[in-house]
């Protein structure tokens, strides 16, 4: 990969990226594991963009794509439950962020199923209904009423953790 | 009253150490570590399948009457493991702390190395294991009263109690084995291989790339 490449189609989308790659991460290792993946994956996939979409929507895509799809192998790996949320053994808390409530936002996105964990990253980065649905491949519809409902799950388990 | 999730989200990102970008540096540390031990993997259960076989072959040539054969095979298989084990061993020398791709390049050459090798062994592995499989067939032959009865009256010209052209047929078969051996095993080998070889070869072919770029 070159630098140019990095430096001019990764490195401006790179906040998107680390925000993505963390929700799916509790070590720092695996973080970076799974950064590098997501960049090498983009560099790949550079040939198959076509612009009916603009680049920082395939940079989301791939990033959540790579990601579900590691988090999927490991959760294989390590024999998990295949359920919507992790055991509470298998949670780690991260600190990967100086602020303590943003640790504890990550914390709880962590507790939530692949795509829900997309959802609500793409929602918190403010991209519409449509552009959810488009990158999540589902209609808009269903986007609106799953983030009322990931919404009340992260209220609950942040409050849980206030308390 | 708690902060709302979209609060939390803006104000802590708004810390610029928060969105630091690791380093791209060892792409492929972990996927070459993973593809070769895998492959490791895949060849100690391939010596296991081998070394069941061979007791397999032993119970059955001895059980259609041909002890000796089954003995005989029986070495001939745990031959090919005791090879296979010494080559395995000497992967242990590759070494570990290169790059990823001096690694992975490593790796390569020694399975090349090791086909190479495996296929002078093969062609000559091949051939014997079809002569051995002959003996039941031979024994059979001999052993039956009619059919016993019925070759002593062809005519044939006979040796160890078995028509000359029948042996001839089979040597030229054997010879055949030999002279495709290589082919025969390359064939073996992609049956069981192929997918992770051309795995590494497109992951070497990549990171060839990725370096020239």
């Amino acid at each position: 990969m070159s630098n140019d490449f990095y430096r001019l189609s990764i490195l401006p989308h790179v906040a998107i990226v680390i925000k993505i790659c963390r929700a799916y991460t509790n070590a720092q290792e695996d973080f970076e594991d799974y950064y590098q993946e997501v960049c090498l994956q983009i560099w790949r996939s550079k040939d198959n963009f076509q612009e009916q979409c603009e680049w920082s929507t395939w940079v989301y895509k791939i990033s959540l794509n790579v990601c579900m799809t590691l988090l999927k192998k490991k959760k294989k790996n390590h024999q998990y439950f295949a359920s919507d949320a992790l055991p509470e053994e298998a949670i780690e808390e991260s600190h990967a962020f100086a602020d303590e409530s943003l640790n504890q936002l990550y914390d709880a996105i962590r507790q939530l199923s692949e795509v829900d964990r997309g959802v609500i990253l793409l929602y918190l980065e403010e991209k519409s209904y449509q552009e959810i649905a488009d990158i999540i491949g589902t209609n808009a519809n269903n986007i609106g009423v799953r983030i009322t409902r990931i919404k009340e799950r992260l209220k609950k388990v942040l409050h849980g953790k206030v308390n | 009253m708690g902060k709302s999730i979209e609060t939390i989200w803006k104000k802590g990102f708004l810390d610029s150490e928060a969105l630091v970008a690791p380093k791209l540096n060892n792409l492929y540390n972990q996927k070459s570590k993973t593809i070769i031990d895998k492959l490791k993997r895949m060849m100690k259960v391939n010596i296991y399948v081998i070394m069941v076989f061979a007791f397999l072959n032993w119970g059955l040539y001895t059980a259609l009457g041909t002890p000796y054969t089954g003995v005989f095979i029986f070495f001939l298989f745990m031959g090919v493991c005791w090879t296979s084990v010494k080559k395995v061993r000497t992967m242990k020398n590759i070494d570990v702390s290169l790059s990823s791709y001096d690694y992975l390049k490593s790796c390569n050459s020694w399975l090349k190395m090791a086909i190479s090798n495996n296929t002078k062994i093969m062609r000559f592995f091949y051939p014997l294991v079809f002569l051995a499989s002959l003996m039941p067939i031979v024994h059979a032959l001999r052993s039956g009263e009619v059919t016993n009865a019925a070759i002593l009256n062809s005519g044939f010209h006979l040796v160890y109690g078995i028509p000359t052209f029948t042996w001839v047929i089979a040597i030229v078969i054997a010879v055949l084995f030999y002279v495709f051996g290589g082919k025969i095993y390359k064939w073996d080998v992609d049956l069981a291989y192929s997918r992770i070889f051309r795995k590494l070869e497109n992951m070497i072919a990549e990171m060839e790339e990725l370096r020239n770029e």
